[in-house]
C-alpha cells in the first residue's frame, strides 16, 4: 500500500466478486448459494475513513497561498489567498481572499473579501468586515457587510451595517441598523 | 482585530453555529507537539497558542508560511516553511523549512530543511534530500543528507543517497548505500592525498 496514494487507516479488504452484502452464515431458502463466499463473518464494506469532527487550526501568524479544503471544521486565524472549502464548519478570524464554502461560518473580528457560500447558518460578528456576496440558510449580521445577501433567515442587529440587495424569505431588523439596497422578501 | 487562539474561544465560536456539540469540539481538538514524538491520533484537551494544526481530511493546494509550531496530518501539496517546528504525519508534496522537524509515519516528497534537528521515525518515507544541524534517521530516506551535526541511523533505516555528516552512529540492521564522508567542512578527494602515502611504511 502506498503511502503516497492510500489512506493511513488500514481498510478491511472487501471480500472479492460477491455482490451479496449479508453478513451472516446462515443460508436463505431458494438463493443460490456459493460455499466460499459464505465461510467468513465479516463487514463487506471497506471502512471509510470519517474525518467530519476533525479541527484543523490555522494560526494567526500563518499565510496560506492557495486553497485550503477541509472535511472537518476549520479555525482559520490566519492569513489567507485563496479558497476555503470546509465540509463542516468554519471559524474566521483571520483574512481571507477568496471564495468560502462550508456548512456553518462564524466571522469573527476579521477583514475579507470572499463571497461566501454556506448550507446553513452564517453569523457576522461585531468587527467583521466582509465584502461578497453571502448565499446561506440564515444570516445574522452584527458586523459589516458590503455585498448582496440571498438567505431564507436574515437578521441584522443593531450595530450592522450593511449595503447591498438582500433577498429573503424572514428578514429582521433591529433599530439601528443600517442598511442601503434593496429587500427582497 | 486578531484574537488568541484558546480552546473557550473556538467553543464559545462553534456554539454561535446552531446545534454543534461542545463535546465534539473537546473530543476533536488535537495537539500534537512534534518534539516529543507523540502519536498525531491522540486527543488532548486544550490547544496551544499558535499553533497551525491541518488535522487529517485537510489538504492544502499550495504553499503556507508561519512564525508558528506546524503540525500536518492531512495533506499539502506545496511548500512549508516555518521558523518554528514542524511536525508531520500525513504527506508533503513540497519542501519543508523549520527550525526542528519531525515525521512520524509520514510521506514527504521534496527537500527537507531545518536548523536544528531532523527526526525521521516511525515507518517514514522521504524522497528528496535533508539539510540540517543534526539528523535521526529510523525510516526510509531516498536523497542526500547533509548535516554538520550528528547522523545517527538506528536500525529501521534505509537510506539511499550520499551521506556527509560531522558525526555518524549506526545501529546493527540499518541499511545505507551511497558515498558517506566524515567531515565538518566542504572537501574534495584530492585534499585526503598527503594522508596516503606509503613512504613511511616499512
Amino acid at each position: 500500500m502506498s503511502i503516497f496514494n492510500a489512506p493511513k487507516e488500514v481498510t478491511a479488504a472487501p471480500a472479492a466478486k460477491n455482490t451479496n452484502q449479508n453478513t451472516s452464515i446462515e443460508k436463505k431458502a431458494g438463493e443460490n448459494m456459493q460455499k466460499e463466499q459464505e465461510v467468513k463473518v465479516v463487514e463487506q464494506k471497506p471502512a471509510v475513513p470519517n474525518y467530519k469532527d476533525e479541527i484543523a487550526v490555522v494560526s494567526p501568524s500563518t499565510t496560506i497561498e492557495g486553497n485550503i479544503t477541509t472535511e472537518g471544521n476549520l479555525v482559520m486565524s490566519g492569513k489567507i489567498v485563496g479558497n476555503i472549502k470546509s465540509k463542516g464548519n468554519l471559524i474566521l478570524n483571520g483574512s481571507s481572499n477568496g471564495d468560502i464554502s462550508c456548512e456553518s461560518v462564524v466571522l469573527d473580528a476579521c477583514d475579507t473579501t470572499s463571497n461566501v457560500t454556506a448550507s446553513m447558518n452564517v453569523i457576522i460578528k461585531e468587527g467583521t468586515k466582509i465584502t461578497g456576496n453571502i448565499k446561506c440558510k440564515s444570516i445574522t449580521i452584527v458586523g459589516t457587510v458590503k455585498g448582496n445577501i440571498n438567505a431564507d433567515t436574515v437578521f441584522l442587529k443593531k450595530t450592522a451595517v450593511v449595503s447591498g440587495d438582500i433577498t429573503a424569505k424572514q428578514f429582521m431588523m433591529e433599530a439601528g441598523a443600517k442598511l442601503k439596497g434593496k429587500v427582497d422578501c | 482585530m486578531k484574537v488568541d487562539l484558546k480552546e473557550d474561544y473556538i467553543i464559545d465560536s462553534f456554539k454561535l453555529i446552531e446545534g454543534y456539540d461542545p463535546q465534539k469540539i473537546q473530543a476533536s481538538l488535537i495537539l500534537a507537539d512534534p518534539l516529543e514524538g507523540q502519536d498525531h491520533l491522540f486527543s488532548v484537551n486544550g490547544i496551544s497558542e499558535n499553533m497551525t494544526i491541518l488535522s487529517k481530511g485537510t489538504v492544502v493546494d499550495g504553499n503556507m508560511e508561519s512564525s508558528s509550531a506546524v503540525s500536518i496530518s492531512g495533506k499539502i501539496n506545496g511548500n512549508v516553511k516555518t521558523s518554528s517546528d514542524i511536525g508531520v504525519a500525513g504527506i508533503v508534496q513540497g519542501d519543508i523549512s523549520s527550525r526542528n522537524s519531525s515525521l512520524n509515519h509520514a510521506g514527504v516528497r521534496g527537500n527537507i530543511y531545518a536548523a536544528e534537528d531532523v527526526s525521521i521515525d516511525n515507518s517514514s518515507v522521504v524522497v528528496g534530500n535533508v539539510n540540517a544541524r543534526n539528523v535521526v534517521v529510523n525510516s526510509k530516506v531516498k536523497g542526500d543528507i547533509i548535516a554538520l551535526g550528528k547522523v545517527s541511523f538506528r536500525k529501521d533505516t534505509l537510506a539511499v543517497g550520499n551521506i556527509t555528516a560531522g558525526l555518524i552512529n549506526m545501529e546493527d540492521g540499518a541499511k545505507i548505500s551511497g558515498a558517506v564522508t566524515l567531515t565538518t567542512q566542504s572537501y574534495k578527494p584530492e585534499d585526503f592525498d598527503q594522508e596516503f602515502k606509503m613512504e613511511d611504511i616499512k
